[in-house]
């Protein structure tokens, strides 16, 4: 995992160093001068080469110092300490309701696919794609704050008002996972041992739950994992429309205004979550599959 | 009929329960201004007195001279007293001044008002305005409108002289400016020691009560604000960001803003419906226009800018860049400044003239040249590189970050051509030769261009006290900038507000600095 996010900064950072842009010019403003330039350059050590500037950067990261942002002059930590729960909690919702959603809305397409529901859960999926998060978004604003008054448009204030973005964040995955655990639950009541079972006299909630969804989740871990930390910084979206302060719109506005801090400091904890969430991912692997574990199991013993 | 499977009924039963649940907060949306999102005219509403502002983008900081943003202005301007106030017909009114004298042509004497003090009960001073003037002096901002000013003196504690190095009639209107913001010394001494500005200490109607970076600024009422009659009706002002513009129309409609000074004219129809929310217009001083670098192969060709007058479609521009709210502009100046001139080089879209123009210029199969613009301007660019495409013009749009982007690289001459704003000041004299001025070069002269007849001329505004006699050379000074055309002026836009149906106190101006003081319910 180390080196995944010290690989991931290095690139970011060579990223920003690299891309145009005078951050001076973004930080005086209408006071830039050359003069004025060179001092910020020097205060802000972008006059050192960029292994010095980054080792520098590395370093302060590790000791938990993740600098001052350029724009507001304020610690990098103070924003992501605004950021980072907003965005968990949209992401851990969102996440949550697709799943609860999708995986029955899956098994129940895979062991009746030729049924109504089957149909709509299709046309539900392809709409989840194909649609647009900004624009499912304002259709649910429009419908539920403005015409029914039901619930806020905007901001993280109380649970009533994580609602609406957390089902357009969940959206489009909802129908990710629901198809991946069609397609892949289908695979599995077609395999052998599930004919063995059938053959055997077990019941058919017992083959769909026991014996083929166990195995179905498997590649449906893998996209829920790889979901989540999607969402992690995809969800500017849904933040830039509901108006919530979070990872994703930190992000944006960062690299927008050449904010190399912020931006550095907001790719790493979103890579150690990807990089978390790949962790878990695979500790369900063995969890749901004997197999995995036992292999782990055997390369131990044998070593 | 078919028995219904227990799946079914459990997503059905989920279903329910999630409208049930949507259902119980009906009525009870209430947002931190405490209005309720219910869409009747019916129904009585009751409103508290915090106010929510929803704004596009959050502030970069409490110095006053540090970034000119509109919304830093926005935020600053109710946090910050001037000397001098704008009154409703652009005027400059004394405000913490309470008299100002000129004792010679060069001279100003202004005393302060005596019972004014900061935030932190501590008394504003003759030395606090002196290190404030001086920083504004100083600053880049300040630039040619300070240029007349050579010091500020402190005479007792409560008086202060400016000298200036000529006739300087415009002080009071540049007194007004937001870099003229009044901080006391040693707060700044202390700010500019640690490079910490978070904690400010104000002069103005308000002061900080928290600011969350990204999302919120929140001011309450300075008690120890000295003039009660406009002292603030409200509680609490709250700047919260909303970047999406929809999202900030459907705020005000539902009730989570109370204000919203971006409103976006898309949102125009829906918002004109809602009886639960009022659309406020006004006239606005922001030009937008094209500088051309006059120190160019191209366009440092005179034909070739004359060409450029007539090659772009200015009607459209402003369709397409502001939904058609607006004046087509062909001056330098906009109409809500002092002896404006309606086109007085007589220009139109005429593409053929443009075209003749280019041919005498020794350009008739065009040039290429890059178009520096913020993606604000998208459109605008858009179509600009269509109308120039076809006199044979090939325009290559390059997206710059930030408009302060595009000055530092006009500076290095690095930028042919560019869409920018300039909100203009009342007086022509603290605008013109700002921007086009030999003194501006290497700030905001941003064409780099330079006319010596100009240079002798820019003297005159300055000529005297009364704007009367002044305007004969502001007109003057446009005629000449129109023969020359170091810039291609498209539109004044207008300003609009979206504000709740039952919001008191909403004054827009032209000049984009609102006071909040008076909003209330």
């Amino acid at each position: 995992m180390v080196p995944v996010v010290i690989g991931v900064i290095f690139v970011v950072y060579l990223i920003m160093y690299l891309s145009p842009g005078d951050v001076t010019a973004t930080i005086l403003g209408s006071n830039w001068t050359p003069e004025g330039a060179e001092i910020i350059r020097e205060r802000l050590g972008l006059d050192r080469s960029f292994i010095e500037q980054f080792i520098s950067y590395l370093v302060n990261f590790v000791h938990g110092d993740f600098g001052i942002s350029y724009i507001n002059s304020t610690p990098v930590i103070d924003q992501l300490s605004v950021a980072f729960p907003n965005t968990l909690i949209l992401v851990i919702i969102s996440i949550t309701l697709a799943i609860v959603l999708s995986i029955p809305i899956g098994i129940r397409t895979a062991v009746k696919p030729n049924s109504i529901f089957s149909g709509f859960a299709t046309v539900f999926a392809m709409i989840g794609i194909a649609a647009p998060g900004f624009w499912i978004a304002l259709l649910l604003v429009l419908l539920f704050s403005v015409y029914l008054g039901w619930l806020p448009a905007s901001g993280m204030e109380n649970w009533k008002s994580i609602i609406l973005p957390s089902i357009v964040l969940s959206l489009s995955f909802m129908a990710g996972i629901s198809r991946m655990m069609r397609s892949s639950m289908i695979e599995s009541l077609r395999t052998d041992y599930v004919r063995t079972a059938r053959a055997k006299g077990v019941k058919p909630k017992g083959i769909t739950y026991v014996h083929a969804l166990k195995n179905a989740l498997l590649p449906t871990i893998t996209v829920i994992g790889s979901y989540t930390g999607e969402m992690l910084g995809g969800a500017v979206i849904c933040e830039t429309v509901f108006a919530i302060p979070g990872m994703g719109r930190l992000m944006i506005e960062s690299v927008l205004s050449h904010d190399v801090p912020c931006v550095l400091a907001a790719v790493s904890v979103m890579s150690i979550c990807v990089a978390i969430m790949s962790l878990v991912a695979d500790l369900l692997y063995a969890y749901f599959d004997p197999r995995i574990k036992a292999r782990y199991m055997r390369g131990r013993v044998s070593r | 009929m078919k028995k219904c499977s227990k799946f079914t009924r459990a997503l059905a039963l989920l279903l329910v329960a999630v409208m049930s649940l949507s259902a119980c907060s009906q009525g009870g949306t209430s947002s931190q201004s405490g209005t309720t999102s219910q869409g009747t005219d019916a129904d009585p509403v009751a409103h508290d007195n915090d106010i929510v502002v929803a704004v596009a983008a959050d502030i970069s900081g409490f110095d006053p001279t540090a970034l000119s943003s509109l919304y830093n202005q926005t935020v600053l301007w109710q946090m910050y007293d001037r000397l001098y106030e704008l009154d409703e017909e652009k005027k400059p009114v004394p405000h913490l001044a309470k008299e100002a004298e000129m004792v010679s042509d060069t001279e100003w004497v202004i005393s302060l008002v005596e019972e004014a003090k900061f935030s932190d009960g501590s008394d504003v001073t003759a030395n606090d305005v002196k290190v404030c003037l001086d920083r504004a002096i100083a600053c880049g901002l300040g630039g040619a409108i300070f240029a007349p000013l050579q010091s500020v003196e402190v005479v007792d504690e409560h008086t202060i002289k400016i000298n200036t190095s000529s006739l300087y009639p415009q002080l009071p209107i540049a007194l007004t400016n937001l870099i003229t913001c009044i901080l006391p010394a040693s707060y700044i001494e202390q700010a500019e020691a640690s490079g910490d500005w978070t904690q400010p200490i104000t002069s103005g109607r308000y002061k900080l009560k928290e600011r969350v970076v990204g999302e919120s600024v929140t001011l309450i009422p300075n008690e120890y604000f000295w003039d009660e009659s406009t002292a603030a009706k409200n509680d609490s002002l709250t700047f919260r960001v909303v970047p999406e513009a929809s999202t900030r129309t459907i705020m005000v409609q539902t009730g989570e803003a109370d204000l919203n000074t971006e409103f976006s004219t898309a949102d125009y129809e829906i918002a004109a419906a809602d009886p639960n929310v009022k659309i406020y217009e006004h006239e606005s001083s922001v030009m937008t226009f094209m500088p051309l670098d006059c120190q160019t192969e191209y366009f440092g060709n005179e034909k070739v800018r004359e060409a450029m007058q007539y090659a772009i479609d200015r009607e459209s521009v402003l369709l397409v860049q502001a939904n058609g709210y607006g004046t087509v502009n062909y001056s330098y100046i906009s109409p809500t400044c002092y002896g404006w001139l309606d086109n007085p080089g007589g220009y139109s879209y005429d593409p053929e003239k443009a075209k003749e123009l280019l041919a005498e210029a020794g350009y008739a199969d065009g040039f290429t040249f890059d178009l520096y613009c913020t993606s604000a301007f998208t459109p605008a660019a858009t179509l600009i590189q269509s109308n120039l495409a076809e006199v044979g013009i090939t325009a290559n749009i390059q997206m710059m970050e930030s408009v302060d982007e595009i000055v530092s690289r006009a500076v290095d001459g690095n930028m042919p051509a560019c869409i920018t704003t300039w909100g203009c000041n009342p007086d022509p004299a603290l605008v013109l030769e700002r921007n086009i001025g030999e003194s501006a070069l290497g700030a905001y002269n941003v064409s780099r261009y330079v006319n010596e007849e100009l240079e002798e001329l820019w003297q005159y505004g300055s000529i005297s006290e009364n704007v009367e006699d002044r305007i004969p050379y502001y007109e003057q000074w446009q005629e000449i900038l129109c023969e020359a055309n170091p810039w291609v002026p498209l539109y004044v836009g207008e300003l609009f507000a979206l504000a709740n149906a039952d919001l008191q106190g909403v004054q827009l101006n032209t000049e984009q600095c609102y006071n909040f003081y008076d909003l209330h319910y």
